[in-house]
């Protein structure tokens, strides 16, 4: 099994415990011991949980969204050596197998953040996720006018500089566009590398839905006008 | 030429905007496509304040004939300012909060460590 020293990988959760520690032992598998949760607010156990295992983690008192977990988890990297910070989701969708194909670009120096293009390979993306994702696309393009095929997709790799850089300040799922669009005017350098993704019926659940769809265009319009 | 107080006003109000707008992208807070999408937006407001007979067609297509559309044109104008205003708000106290709450989860840990 190889190791990856220099690869921080992080997972915010909320009221994942019946998946955290499936995903915490295919990191270890994978070769990935720098690892970090970070618990948005649960109320199912997954502080217990994670304190019992004592897997590394970060709690938030209550939930802030997925945004805010991860630049609570982007300040705990400053605070380290780290060369690649890579987030993931913590509900089994993602394979803990991709993260060094898609920390590499960083590694290599020929990018500043890294997102994982779920339409890539050949998954099983439920059509209305495509239809959301798209939507996000072309929104995300006006705003920030970089266009990505998947600007939604929560499995993504950073550089130090772009740790540094990004200040995320949406909480709820705004917050994938709006890095891009921060990426964009601090000029880094944006890759995409094809990922897996698995979904379950669960995962489908807690995904956006078209209320949380409408809701994050607005906000990121508004944001975007009044800001 | 006399102008009534809503076409100095509505016009004021929307050049103070796009010199706020010319601030941020002068400080690199803002791209040129934001800086350029501001200025229609509230170019278009000043100029159908300062022109509204402009507006005349879309008033006939709406079916308002009296000079009511431009106090109703005005007062969307003033809610609408308000409403993003006051979602400008929420959004720094839900800021504000989250702030607190990644802070507390950082010492936490922080003193986790040290021990």
């Amino acid at each position: 099994m190889t190791t990856h020293p220099s690869i921080l990988v992080l997972v915010p959760v909320y009221n994942e415990a019946a998946h955290i520690l499936a995903v915490a032992k295919a990191l270890k598998e994978a070769g990935f011991r720098d690892m970090l949760f970070i618990n948005d607010g649960s109320t199912d156990g997954t502080r217990a949980l994670l304190e019992e295992h004592e897997i590394p983690a970060l709690h938030h008192m209550i939930n802030r969204g997925q945004g805010a977990a991860i630049q609570t988890g982007f300040d705990y990297a400053k605070t380290g050596k780290w060369d690649a910070v890579v987030t993931m989701d913590g509900d089994e969708q993602c394979d803990a197998g991709d993260i060094s194909a898609l920390a590499q670009p960083i590694l290599d120096e020929r990018a500043d953040m890294v997102v994982g293009n779920r339409f890539r390979h050949q998954n099983h993306v439920p059509f209305r996720r495509r239809v959301y994702n798209f939507m996000g696309s072309v929104i995300t393009w006006l705003l920030s006018g970089k266009f990505l095929l998947d600007t939604q997709s929560g499995m993504r790799a950073y550089s130090m500089k772009a740790v540094h850089t990004i200040e995320i300040e949406a909480n709820g799922y705004e917050f994938c566009s709006d890095i891009i669009r921060q990426a964009g005017y601090a000029k880094l350098r944006i890759a995409e590398v094809p990922i897996r993704v698995y979904y379950t019926q669960a995962s489908m659940r807690k995904g956006q839905s078209f209320a949380t769809g409408l809701n994050t265009v607005t906000k990121l319009i508004l944001r975007s006008i009044m800001r | 030429m006399e102008l009534p107080l809503y076409q100095i006003l509505i016009p004021g109000f929307c050049l103070l905007m796009i010199a706020k707008a010319f601030s941020h992208f002068l400080r690199h807070e803002r791209t040129l496509r934001e800086l350029l999408t501001l200025i229609l937006i509230w170019g278009a407001i000043g100029l159908a304040a300062l022109f509204p007979s402009a507006t005349s067609v879309i008033a006939g297509f709406l079916g308002i004939k009296s000079n009511v559309n431009a106090i109703l044109f005005t007062s969307i104008a003033f809610l609408a300012y308000l409403s993003f205003s006051l979602f400008i708000s929420v959004e720094n106290l839900e800021h504000v909060v989250t702030r607190l709450t990644r802070e507390l989860a950082l010492r936490e840990k922080k003193e986790k460590e040290q021990k």
